[in-house]
């Protein structure tokens, strides 16, 4: 009988023993390499980025309100871009405590709801700071601010704006403003998360690198639903829906696809570009042993990478609408990659490092 | 062979009807019903409530029973599960002892079968050890309607649980002797790996020789632990083993209460004459003995008859059972799997070839998508209600097709379904039958 009990116990020690709080440790120091990596390189810079073109914008909105011309309206346009491509960044790493400010509603939900627009503008008394604070999500953020900066042409739009009795350019120098303040908020929410995320080391549900995998994978799934499934009809047997594409006005969809697809290889591979060669899933496979899944993500990532711009060459301003009317077969092909990326990430790479799809505690066995 | 002018069942096994005090019954009822209540007043607290029952209009059902569904209006719900607890708490205290495991029973179960994506192999057991106790005389001491033993029972019917128990070890033990359990120490291996963090034996886990030596040790431990218990004089050793296992996978593994369940479960191997060593109670009970109809007996007989049968039933296929998951559930199959899938629908319209893409999670909660994405009769159900629904919305007689990608056990995702299988013309037990070949790595 004492057998049944020393023996597992002698195991034990020696396995203790023989050095593996070293492996652990390296395993510790990889993730927390890695958390600290996605932070420095990712998350901090891509908030500031965000913030710092979203203060652009309100200037530049603040200047064509002013002086409303084709030049100050084009720079209002291409800032709208700038802040947009910048925060497409900043989707991936909407996790944790800065999920839960909610703030990420606020910058961005498309298609924007057009009638709440206009009766805010048109059939509301009075409107300002407070009340822009309080307007539903999707009559707020990037995409209501790019259905007022693009109208049907440049000059329709310069019309409303320089019309002094039209509330809207007052509106939209608003909507700017609440971005900016949301912008900040959100980078503030960072900073203060920031600890927390790196230290969060453990492999748990509410585990960074878990959150973190949970958030690409969201990303992906929005991708495939959203941005391409909806416009290319999935919803409604095959009818092509093109004011549902993210930026139905500006025409710059696949132009935010890449934008969010480069950041999520930045995640996977740690190379967040600049010569910044940090540490990234790629690394933590390989650490643990399965690097077989690396070649196969690469290829994944790159496949959708290729055909985003075997796309852009059949369309150069990026306008999926044009891709869905005259290109579906590509559009479609585009979602077929994206989802063959997506079984790899929630399915392969999830189970791999004993990762939780979606945070639930739900018990098992 | 006769005892109390009754005949006894098993004429070689007539130790089975020796009579005894229910001592040991009597704190598996109390323990038992303790737990339910634990169970049910967390399952309240933790919001489960709405999750598992309100938050979606589709439910997934268990074969045979597509008729339970949630009861109306939601706070019928809450009181099912309120009834649950409070039924429990009455068996604990043995006050009205046969309704309130009748309830229990009922309320339990009928809670179990309204969603198929939340079956637990503890959920069920609990179920299995409620109907038992309804024929049971558990309240036969320690209860509110009598401490001392009111008469005495044959220890046939505390062996009852006993032998519910053993079968549970003992069948989970026999599911562990697979190739991928064995040979590859998967998924222990995977599941280890991700508890490195574990403070005092997490460095041990990220070892590969760890998860063998979990594997062979679980696989051990379930086939043996039964025989320990039953044994005298290895049945204390046997449960100071439990109490260090169930500790450590509770320690290691979401498993909520069935750790508990299965340690304080094990209390009723103890005899009544160990336990009357802690609790005093008189030995010196009525003359009468209590032995149930020859019917209750057959009962048994066929209740343990099933319970061998169910888990047994899948050696009458020649598959990776843990691969297509037919009859995977009721067979103890515990914690065999590391599974992950990914399931898309398309639904078509035949005549004109229209085409709808449908995404899971549109209607169907996380835990119910990330359960159905590798269950087949789940991806069946959940392909006849999008059939049905768009039968009702477009007027139309729609083909059902999923594209669906499961990983095993660290395996690679691969295909699970022909992708031109229409789920709207094969019937629920068919679709096994359709389930890709497994690849090996």
């Amino acid at each position: 009988m004492k057998h049944v009990i020393v023996l597992p116990a002698l195991f034990l020690f020696l396995l203790a023993s023989s050095g593996c709080t070293d492996q652990e440790e390296r395993l510790l120091s990889v993730r927390a390499d890695q958390l600290a990596d996605v932070y420095t390189y990712g998350a901090k810079p891509a908030h500031e980025s965000f913030t710092g073109y979203a203060k652009a914008l309100y200037e530049s909105v603040n200047k064509l309100a002013q002086n409303p011309t084709e030049q100050t309206l084009s720079e209002a346009q291409d800032l709208w871009l700038k802040a947009t491509i910048a925060y497409k960044r900043c989707e991936l790493y909407n996790i944790g405590a800065v999920e839960r400010t909610y703030l990420s509603h606020r910058v961005h939900r498309w298609p924007a709801d057009t009638s709440a627009i206009y009766k805010f503008v048109y059939e509301s008394d009075y409107f300002d700071m407070d009340a822009v604070e309080r307007a539903g999500t999707y009559a707020v953020g990037l995409a209501a601010i790019e259905y007022l900066l693009f109208g049907a042409d440049s000059e329709a739009t310069l019309k409303v704006i320089e019309d002094y009795e039209d509330p809207t350019s007052n509106f939209l120098l608003l909507l700017t403003v609440h971005l900016y303040e949301v912008a900040e908020e959100l980078e503030q929410a960072w900073i203060n998360f920031s600890e927390d995320f790196i230290e969060s080391t453990d492999l748990g549900v509410f585990g960074s690198q878990n959150q973190l995998i949970n958030s690409m994978v969201f990303h992906l799934k929005e991708s495939v639903r959203y941005r391409l499934g909806k416009p290319l009809g999935e919803a409604t047997g095959g009818n092509v829906q093109t004011d549902l594409a993210e930026t139905p006005y500006a025409h710059v969809s696949l132009l935010t696809l890449k934008a969010g697809l480069l950041e999520f290889e930045r995640i996977l591979s740690g190379n967040y570009g600049d010569q910044t060669e940090g540490i990234g899933y790629y690394d933590y496979l390989t650490e643990i042993g399965e690097e077989a899944i690396v070649p196969r993500l690469k290829e994944s990532v790159n496949s959708v990478k290729n055909q985003i711009n075997e796309m852009a060459g059949l369309s150069p301003d990026g306008n999926l609408a044009f891709l869905l009317v005259d290109y579906p077969s590509s559009v479609e092909s585009l979602k077929t990659k994206m989802m063959d990326l997506l079984t790899l990430v929630k399915v392969d790479l999830i189970s791999l490092i004993g990762a939780t799809v979606t945070i639930n505690d739900t018990d098992a066995d | 062979m006769r005892i109390d002018g009754r005949v006894a069942w098993f004429p070689k096994a007539a130790g089975l009807w020796k009579p005894s005090t229910g001592l040991s019954l009597a704190i598996f009822r109390i323990s038992f019903g303790l737990l339910v209540f634990i169970s049910q007043v967390r399952f309240l607290l933790k919001g489960w409530v709405e999750a598992c029952y309100l938050s979606t209009d589709f439910h997934f059902t268990y074969q045979y029973f597509h008729w339970v569904e949630p009861l109306s209006p939601d706070w019928l719900m809450y009181a099912l599960v309120v009834v649950t607890a409070l039924s429990g708490l009455l068996v604990a205290i043995g006050l009205w002892y046969r309704v309130s495991t009748i309830i229990l029973f009922f309320s339990f179960t009928y809670l179990e079968l309204i969603e198929q994506s939340w079956y637990l192999n503890h959920y069920y057991l609990v179920s299995l050890l409620a109907f038992l106790l309804c024929w049971l005389p558990a309240d036969n001491c320690l209860s509110v309607r009598s401490w001392q033993p009111r008469e005495r029972i044959p220890i046939l019917y505390t062996n009852i649980i006993r032998l519910q128990l053993s079968l549970v070890y003992f069948f989970a033990g026999l599911a562990k002797l697979r190739s991928d359990w064995l040979l590859e120490a998967q998924p222990l291996k995977i599941w280890l790996r991700a508890k490195t963090d574990t403070p005092i034996i997490g460095p041990l886990l990220g070892y590969e020789e760890t998860a063998y030596l979990f594997s062979y040790g679980g696989m051990l431990y379930d086939l043996s632990i039964p025989f320990l218990l039953w044994y005298a004089r290895t049945r204390p050793f046997a449960f100071l083993v439990i109490i260090g296992f169930h500790v450590m996978t509770a320690v290691l593994f979401p498993i909520g209460m069935f750790p508990w369940v299965m340690i304080v479960g094990s209390l009723v191997f103890f005899k009544d004459e160990e336990w009357r060593k802690i609790i005093f109670i008189s030995d010196a009970a009525r003359d009468r003995f209590q032995n149930k109809s020859i019917l209750l007996n057959i009962l048994f007989m066929v209740f343990f008859s099933i319970q061998i049968f169910l888990p047994l039933r899948r050696l009458f296929y020649l598959e990776n059972q843990l691969w297509t998951e037919r009859h995977y559930r009721f067979g103890w199959n515990v914690m065999l799997a590391e599974k992950t899938g990914i399931a898309t629908y398309r639904v078509v319209d035949p005549e004109t070839g229209r085409i709808w893409t449908e995404y899971p999670g549109r209607i169907l909660s996380a835990t119910q998508e990330k359960q159905m994405a590798y269950q087949p009769d789940m991806i069946w159900q959940y392909a006849q209600y999008l059939g049905n629904r768009y039968r009702d919305r477009e007027g139309i007689e729609p083909q059902v097709f999923v594209d669906c990608k499961v990983s095993f056990n660290g395996r690679p995702s691969q295909k699970y379904l022909p992708e031109d299988l229409d789920l709207m013309n094969i019937s629920e037990d068919d679709i096994y039958d359709h389930i890709t070949d497994l690849i090996c790595k």
